[in-house]
């Protein structure tokens, strides 16, 4: 076993830059990005600017956006925005990545060259993580700039850095990215198994959706059922997050659990992310590589 | 690792079968394939081509028998005999977002890398230079069918496999690509592994054939002798079995053919003269007489049954 993971692993970089050339190449890459500088943009500049002029300076309204708005309070909350809605785009990146070869016959191309399956299924979840984390970080940055840009053009621009600031925001930033990659891992699956990019964005997105209906049923009837919530993912992405400094910090819903239902501790709920990540992943590179690539397989 | 030693075939199918569910689509395949030949890999649609070729690349997994390429068990050292080789699995299959170049470097990179250094050459050779920075999206069917054939180059890999290589190409597009095929196998020695179900393609390119039919193999030789061994003259009579009679009693292969008042008899056309006096000789009113199409197409029909195959899921 050993010996086999000493001959797979020194050929999984290259593999690995081939993943990131191509998402870097990829039209839909620019375009999710660019959604998000627009939203970013929309937020911390058109909001803010649209809010004081409607509402005036001095409204208790604009003044508590402004504040979770400025530069460096506002990184609280970019958190809060990329633990809510950076899920979709990961969902859609990754299951491009993985799915779309099916639909060039690509993979064949690729695994008639000489790469494992392991190997080749190994690269795309690096790669796919990889981008996840580079995305995140890119995030942070241009949500920064955005942040003073619009401290700027209010004229309000006047940072100050609490204690330990840039060590919460990285921890944060750390463990906001981490969570995501149990959505990774969903999208990852799906795709590879449904063999379709497109499929797996269905998928992805409906798990998204549907998992957030029965989970606040089942908060909703309480019991055994509500206690069983407590192990849906996004409910464990949730325990290990609201404990954030940044957002205890800034005061948004941060600190504090959200009302209703039961919650494992951060480490607990993290250890339990990572288990299904890891049965997520190793269940869908064990039927890549018991699975025949016909032509009649959509490849 | 190269262990060939130009006698053992590069490649080696032993007994293979892959079965879907209860459809055989190949079924105890045995075929040897010699170091630097140009194989034609025959066979009509649905006869199991793809799923053998899958099979070779380890994209598809044997129900049972072997495939050995370059003396090794393709199974167990995979990685090590797909370095050497290089194939087009249908159609060639390109990322439409990247460019020639870099759908190459791709390709290189999958390869173990090392390669990206004769993307120019190949590019060249295959006549797409000043055009590797087109994305794939903006090229023709000739031009990827062209990319196709320098990613298969890219590494000078020891064998080329070539599944239905001209498919979705017109006239002329065939040609060169059929051109470049021979040239290719011609000037680096290289092993060519192509299947076709275009009998003209295979006839004009290929040094030995294996024709399949329902996944078995029907036939394996060198086109040269198989040419030669099918033809035959036949004669129009005013009783076909007597000639028959009078044609295998003068020690000739002979058969009464399947249209009225025709026998077969398989000789060269030099002996047409000779077998017509034989047999006027006998009694026998000869009508007409010619020389039976010796070509690949008529072969073909005759152990496929007519080109008849079943359907293949896997194919």
């Amino acid at each position: 076993m050993l010996n086999r993971i000493s001959t797979e692993l020194p050929t999984i970089p290259p593999l690995v830059s081939i993943e990131l050339l191509k998402t870097r190449k990829r039209r839909v890459t620019w375009i999710c990005f660019g959604i998000v500088v627009a939203f970013l943009a929309f937020m911390f500049i058109a909001v803010r600017v649209l809010m004081k002029s409607t509402a005036g300076a001095d409204s208790p309204e604009f003044m508590q956006m402004d504040a979770a708005m400025r530069f460096p309070t506002g990184f609280g909350f970019l958190q809060i925005m990329e633990a809510q809605s950076a899920l979709y785009l990961v969902i859609v990146l990754v299951s491009l990545l993985v799915g779309s070869e099916y639909g060039w016959g690509t993979l064949r191309l690729a695994l008639a060259r000489g790469p494992s399956r392991t190997q080749f299924m190994l690269a795309k979840l690096i790669a796919a993580m990889l981008t996840i984390v580079i995305g995140t970080a890119a995030f942070l940055i241009v949500g920064a700039a955005l942040m003073i840009l619009g401290d700027l053009t209010i004229g309000a621009f006047d940072p100050v850095f609490p204690d330990r600031f840039w060590l919460d925001l990285f921890l944060d930033w750390l463990r906001t990215t981490a969570v995501l990659m149990i959505y990774v891992a969903i999208a990852f699956a799906a795709a590879s198994l449904l063999r379709s990019g497109g499929a797996g964005i269905g998928v992805g997105l409906a798990f998204v959706v549907v998992e957030q209906i029965v989970m606040n049923l089942f908060i909703g009837f309480g019991g055994t059922l509500g206690k069983v919530a407590q192990y849906f993912p996004t409910r464990l992405t949730e325990s290990v997050l609201f404990t954030s400094r940044l957002t205890v910090w800034i005061d948004v819903e941060g600190g504090q659990p959200p009302p209703g239902g039961t919650w494992l501790d951060p480490w607990p709920a993290a250890g339990l992310l990572t288990l299904y990540f890891v049965v997520l992943i190793g269940g869908a590179i064990w039927v890549f590589n018991k699975r025949d690539l016909t032509s009649g397989s959509g490849t | 690792m190269r262990i060939n030693n130009g006698s053992e075939p590069v490649v080696r199918l032993e007994g293979l079968t892959k079965r879907f569910g209860s459809l055989t689509a190949v079924d105890q395949l045995d075929l040897e394939v010699i170091p630097g030949e140009v194989f034609g890999f025959l066979g009509p649609n649905g006869a199991g081509k793809s799923t053998t070729i899958g099979m070779m690349l380890g994209l598809i997994e044997p129900t049972a028998g072997s495939v050995e390429m370059f003396g090794m068990d393709a199974s167990r050292h995979r990685s090590d005999v797909l370095r050497r080789v290089g194939a087009i699995i249908e159609a060639p299959a390109f990322y439409p977002y990247l460019s020639g170049r870099d759908n190459l470097r791709v390709v290189a990179r999958y390869s173990g890398g090392g390669h990206e250094s004769q993307i120019d050459e190949v590019l060249e050779l295959v006549g797409l230079g000043g055009r590797e920075k087109d994305k794939i999206k903006h090229y023709s069917t000739g031009m990827k069918q062209r990319l196709g054939l320098a990613s298969v180059l890219l590494g000078e890999p020891d064998l080329i496999v070539l599944d239905e290589p001209t498919a979705g190409l017109d006239p002329a597009g065939t040609h060169e690509f059929r051109e470049l095929i021979r040239a290719t196998a011609t000037e680096s020695g290289r092993t060519v592994f192509m299947s076709s179900h275009l009998l003209s393609e295979v006839q004009q390119t290929c040094d030995r054939v294996a024709i399949i039919n329902r996944g078995r193999t029907v036939l394996q030789e060198s086109l040269e002798d198989l040419l030669h061994r099918v033809g035959g003259v036949y004669f129009e009579v005013d009783d076909s079995e007597r000639a028959e009679t009078a044609l295998t009693a003068a020690g000739v292969a002979a058969s009464v053919g399947n249209e009225p008042n025709t026998v077969w008899a398989e000789v060269g056309r030099e002996r047409i003269g000779e077998l017509n006096s034989l047999l006027v000789g006998a009694g026998l009113v000869v009508s007409g007489s010619g020389v039976r199409s010796s070509d690949l197409e008529s072969v073909f029909l005759e152990v496929t049954g007519n080109g008849a195959s079943k359907e293949e899921s896997g194919n």
